[in-house]
């Protein structure tokens, strides 16, 4: 298979550090409003009905408790220092993220400062501490978004061998693949392949469209 | 003996040729099946069922259907390790370190150990099953609601762990699943929570369309706002190193006792009426990491941390065929559809069945043992396949990653609707890992939060409202102790120095580590 | 001992050797484009025996891919309606197009209807399974489509429902347990499938017809079958409310007792003679889980009695009966103006009862 050779473009993109927590500090107040809404919404809805055996007791819950994280995660993120975008420097987030949660989280996590070793999440949010440091892109995901939409919304109306091939090339061009002529032609016979296994070998009806299969 | 020689007709009938080859139809289906995401095997089978009319063979049908679920199982399991993309909710915690070990170049162990793993479990549970099914079945059924209850807090309580490093982001991904849970028709009242009017949403959110959201979508999404500083392909292999099943002699020794731990919690699990498969996949997580000498290692790519949920994952399917083969009570999706199937033929699983149709029930079992085997000699044999899948191009392997996702909850669903649901879910996912917020908690609440709330209002219900039920009964009362004692182990040594007199000392035993 | 292998509810598939499953659904396909040359043929047939009510205009139907919806995920009863339905009509040849079955799951069925409504309107080629669950799920859900707004077909199969009891329970006939439930509502935990569907319903209608108030019955839901025979096995549950053929081993087995079945004959529930009905036990209640098929609203008289001629040589074709035998579906065909009206007939008292329940508020 042809090597990948153009997709490192962006490493050449200087590695500025995101002003620090504003990303966060936007990101709690959203998580604020949208709690204080479903709190609204499930308050509205219980309609006093706070019965234990009800159905609205479990709603008001999660979205107090919801309300209430989302205000201590805003705090946190006012009242520490600046620290860079987490997952633009792994190695300074194991040392200043102890810092984050000190105050509250002191009577469970008493010894988080003393393990030298706290740098990776279990879910791969962060990349191993020796892959090399680099800014954030915002445009991929957001083209992938945007094709991820198309896709969907074409779905019914192309139909899903004319969709699919055509979302899988955009897709793999978006996430740096500038190899047409390979994206195509693995493209058209996976969506065919699909589309054939799925209609005829389990019987799931697949959207045929425009073209005449 | 007379069990041995009913097993020993089963086998004689299931070694017949024509049977072999249904049986690795069934594992091989399954696997292909399993790797797509959202596509399990309850709906793989489900979609095969009427074709077991014209198959007109119960046993071979039968026979199929086990090779199918042990065939998707370890379907889910390879793409969670190489992709980070688990299909259904019982793979999720193999995806935790199975992924990072990926990642490590050591994903021909991980996967190696997952198969061994589900064949070590799958082995020992079927044996478990062929000898026990009958007083397993009736200490399953004496789980009552407050029982269920209490054993949703405790496994919650339990794999706190996973919240993971900062306790207010772990709490917020945990509060985000419960409320995921919630959506959807209250299945007591039937009255609609925040459906906000819309008829799709009077399901819920199924945890499959969060799980492909969260992962497979989340995951590509991430990956395309670091695409500078990644390397071309996905990950390097490390190179073999000899040994067994490309199991170093470390590995054997590291994955043994998580084989034998996980079986030993996923069976009893898969065997309660409300249990299932995810719950102890888990526990046996959080359980390996509380005991690995090396904590630091968690997180990273611990080999345990594979060994023991793929283990609990397999060894639950046989603790599911307890109360089905001997109550008719299916507990999982894939039992349900496996019922409707018995019922097709005419054979009604319950009391009488290892009685009234002992050669079918026979072989059946018989299948579990040589799907088992079956799984382990394709698969062996093709982790050297699968991990060719790290050598794809990343714009066409993520690329293909989206089309599988899509296609999945679709073909599921039916629904354009759910795809949309599917992708804002990856949307938030993208922006959990932005944020360094962990996935597996939000997963953890979609599934025990409304296992723990409706257990809880129906104990309620039927007590009329009478709170005592929760101590009165012995099975309860026990279990919410336990709860306690969780809860309370993290502090000990706290405790135990503050009676001392001395300063606590930074040693903690449970949750709450270095994630 | 029995031999499986011929066990009586087979069905013969065709001559199709066993083998893999794609070549068997393949297969399905297959059978499907082998009609295609006997278009003409059949559209001539179609045409001299079309209808006999004489308004409406023999039409040639269908003219292409029927889309059958199962307003379910597959595997449950009405995707197996659905799916057999298809293989009824392209196995027998009784159509000349292919048929294409859909799941649309969501809300009862009411996600499915509210697209066959909206969606496809006026199409004839848009058929749906439907049943009595839906008239509840419109009810329960508030939808703003009902089931009044399609074109009726027929009313296909039907299952009894049965009201057991754990073996060591006092209750030996339902007069007893519907006098507790009557003097001390509290003291009965019932117990069923999900909230506003046929079990609940059939223990709605037993309480008014008891005198009861159906308000006041506690009923306890739970999602399918098996987690709520665990309840009753357990000791949660004072009765369990469930589909006639879900505890026939159980009862065999002497493990629960069933105290009566709904339908307006007694069937063999597994204790080896007829259960008694509702009826029989003093209480005018009758209720059928009864399954159906309508067609998109708006179609022309004429594509109405042609789907309704098609579905009844479905009815009359020997695969249709033996599906029937191996599925324990009882055959409760009505077509046409007489499933327009018990269609109709079911939705007012459904919705009636689960007002009185308070579901409907």
């Amino acid at each position: 298979m042809p090597t990948e050779s153009q997709t490192r473009t962006g490493a050449v993109e200087p590695a500025a550090p995101v002003p620090a927590p504003r990303g966060a500090r936007i990101l709690g107040t959203v998580l604020l409003a949208g709690g204080l809404f479903l709190l609204w919404t499930a308050y509205r809805a219980a309609d006093g009905d706070y019965s234990i055996s009800g159905p609205w007791l479990a709603p008001l819950v999660v979205t107090t408790g919801w309300v209430v994280l989302a205000a201590w995660y805003l705090v946190t993120q006012f009242r520490t220092p600046p620290r860079p975008e987490p997952a633009v420097a792994t190695e300074s987030a194991a040392t200043t993220e102890p810092a984050a949660t000190t105050e509250s989280a002191a009577l469970t996590e008493p010894d988080a400062t003393t393990e030298p070793d706290a740098a990776a999440e279990p879910n791969a949010t962060t990349e191993p501490d020796d892959e090399p440091v680099a800014a954030v892109r915002w445009l991929p995901p957001a083209l992938l978004s945007a094709a991820l939409l198309g896709y969907v919304l074409l779905l019914d109306p192309a139909g899903f061998v004319l969709a699919s091939a055509v979302f899988f090339v955009a897709c793999a061009r978006i996430l740096g693949s500038r190899q047409w002529i390979r994206d195509v032609a693995v493209a058209v016979p996976l969506a065919f392949a699909i589309y054939y296994g799925f209609t005829q070998g389990l019987d799931i009806t697949l959207p045929a469209g425009v073209l005449p299969l | 003996m007379n069990i041995f020689g009913d097993l020993l007709g089963g086998f004689g009938t299931v070694l017949e040729p024509q049977y072999l080859l249904y049986a690795a139809i069934g594992v091989t289906l399954g696997t292909f099946v399993g790797v797509l995401p959202g596509i399990g095997p309850a709906l793989t089978i489900a979609l095969l069922l009427p074709v077991t009319f014209s198959l007109d063979d119960p046993i071979g049908t039968f026979i199929m259907f086990a090779g199918i679920y042990y065939g998707a199982m370890y379907g889910g399991s390879t793409t969670s390790i190489l992709l980070n993309t688990p299909g259904e909710s019982a793979s999720v915690a193999t995806a935790i370190e199975g992924y990072q070990m990926a990642r490590r170049g050591r994903a021909r162990a991980a996967l190696a150990t997952a198969a061994i793993g589900s064949f070590v479990a799958g082995t020992i549970s079927t044996l478990l099953l062929t000898l026990f099914a009958k007083p397993v079945a009736a200490l399953a059924v004496e789980f009552r609601a407050a029982d269920y209850f209490a054993l949703a807090l405790l496994a919650m309580v339990a794999v706190t762990a996973l919240v993971g490093r900062s306790l207010v982001r772990g709490l917020i991904s945990l509060v985000l699943g419960l409320f995921l849970g919630l959506v959807g028709l209250d299945e007591l009242t039937g009255q609609a929570r925040f459906s906000f009017g819309t008829l799709e949403l009077l399901d819920g959110i199924d945890v499959v369309v969060i799980i492909v959201g969260l992962f497979a979508i989340g995951e590509t999404l991430y990956v395309a706002s670091r695409l500078g500083q990644l390397p071309d392909r996905v990950t390097p292999l490390e190179p073999v190193k000899g040994g067994f099943g490309w199991l170093s002699r470390q590995d054997w020794a590291r994955s043994w006792r998580p084989w034998l731990r996980g079986t030993a919690v996923g069976f009893p699990f898969g065997a309660l009426p409300s249990g299932g498969a995810d719950i102890p996949t888990f526990l046996s997580y959080t359980y390996e990491r509380h005991r690995a000498k090396n904590k630091a290692e968690f997180g990273k790519g611990a080999i345990e941390g594979v060994a023991g949920p793929e283990a609990a994952n397999n060894a639950a399917f046989s603790g599911v065929l307890v109360p089905l083969l001997t109550l008719g009570i299916p507990t999982s999706a894939t039992a349900a559809v496996m019922l409707a199937a018995f019922q097709i033929f005419n054979v009604q699983p319950g009391p009488q069945l290892f009685d009234k149709s002992p050669e079918l029930v026979w072989a059946l079992i018989a299948s579990l043992y040589v799907g088992n085997v079956l799984l382990l000699l394709l698969n062996l044999p093709l982790i050297r396949l699968w991990v060719k899948v790290l050598q794809i191009p990343r714009p066409i392997l993520f690329a293909g990653i989206l089309v599988f996702a899509t296609l999945g909850v679709y073909a599921a669903t039916n629904s354009v609707i759910q795809v949309l649901i599917a992708y804002g879910i990856g949307v938030l996912g993208f922006f959990m890992r932005h944020f360094e917020f962990p996935i597996a908690p939000v997963i953890l609440g979609a599934i025990l939060g409304p296992m723990m709330e409706l257990q809880f209002r129906r104990t309620l219900v039927l007590s009329n409202g009478d709170l005592s039920v929760f101590v009165t009964r012995p099975l309860t009362a026990v279990l919410l102790g336990l709860v306690v004692v969780a809860l309370l182990v993290p502090f000990l040594p706290r405790i135990v120095a503050r009676l001392r007199g001395r300063p606590a000392t930074a040693q903690r035993l449970a949750f709450g580590e270095d994630d | 001992m029995r031999d499986l292998r011929n066990a009586p509810g087979r069905l013969r598939g065709g001559s199709r050797p066993p083998g893999t499953p794609g070549r068997v659904t393949g297969g399905r396909r297959v059978a499907a484009l082998a009609c295609v040359p006997l278009i003409a043929l059949a559209a001539a047939g179609c045409g001299q025996n079309g209808d006999g009510g004489g308004d409406a205009e023999a039409v040639k139907y269908p003219t292409r891919t029927i889309q059958l919806m199962a307003p379910a995920a597959p595997g449950g009863g009405w995707d197996s309606t659905a799916r057999a339905l298809q293989k009824t009509l392209t196995d027998g040849k009784l159509v000349t197009e292919s048929i294409e079955v859909t799941n649309v799951t969501g809300a009862g069925g009411t996600l499915g209807l509210s697209q066959l409504v909206t969606k496809n309107k006026g199409d004839a080629h848009h058929l749906m399974v439907t049943g009595l669950v839906m008239i509840g799920g419109v009810v329960t859900n508030k939808s703003p489509v009902n089931l009044g707004q399609t074109t009726p077909i027929a009313t296909l199969t039907a299952e009894q429902e049965v009201i057991v009891v754990p073996a060591n329970s006092k209750y030996q006939t339902l007069q007893e347990l519907m006098a507790d439930a009557k003097a001390n509502p509290a003291s009965i935990n019932w117990g069923g499938g999900s909230a506003g569907g046929t079990d609940q319903i059939l223990v709605g209608l037993l309480a008014k017809a008891a005198g009861a108030d159906p308000k006041a019955m506690k009923y306890v839901a739970y999602s399918g079958g098996g987690e709520s025979k665990a309840a009753l096995l357990s000791g949660d549950l004072t009765a369990a409310v469930s589909g006639a053929s879900e505890y026939a081993d159980l009862v065999a087995g002497g493990q629960v007792r069933a105290l009566a079945v709904s339908g307006a004959t007694g069937i063999d529930v597994g204790a080896g003679k007829p259960a008694p009905t509702i009826k029989e036990s003093g209480y005018d209640v009758e209720l059928m889980n009864w399954r159906g098929l309508v067609a998109a609203p708006d179609i022309s008289d004429g594509e109405r009695a042609a789907i309704i001629e098609m579905i009844d040589k479905v009815h009359s074709s020997e695969q249709w009966k033996q599906t029937l035998a191996t599925q324990k579906w009882d055959d409760f065909y009505r077509s046409g103006d007489e499933a327009k009206t018990f269609f109709e007939q079911e939705s007012t008292r459904i919705t009636q009862v689960l007002t009185e329940i308070g579901l409907a508020g």
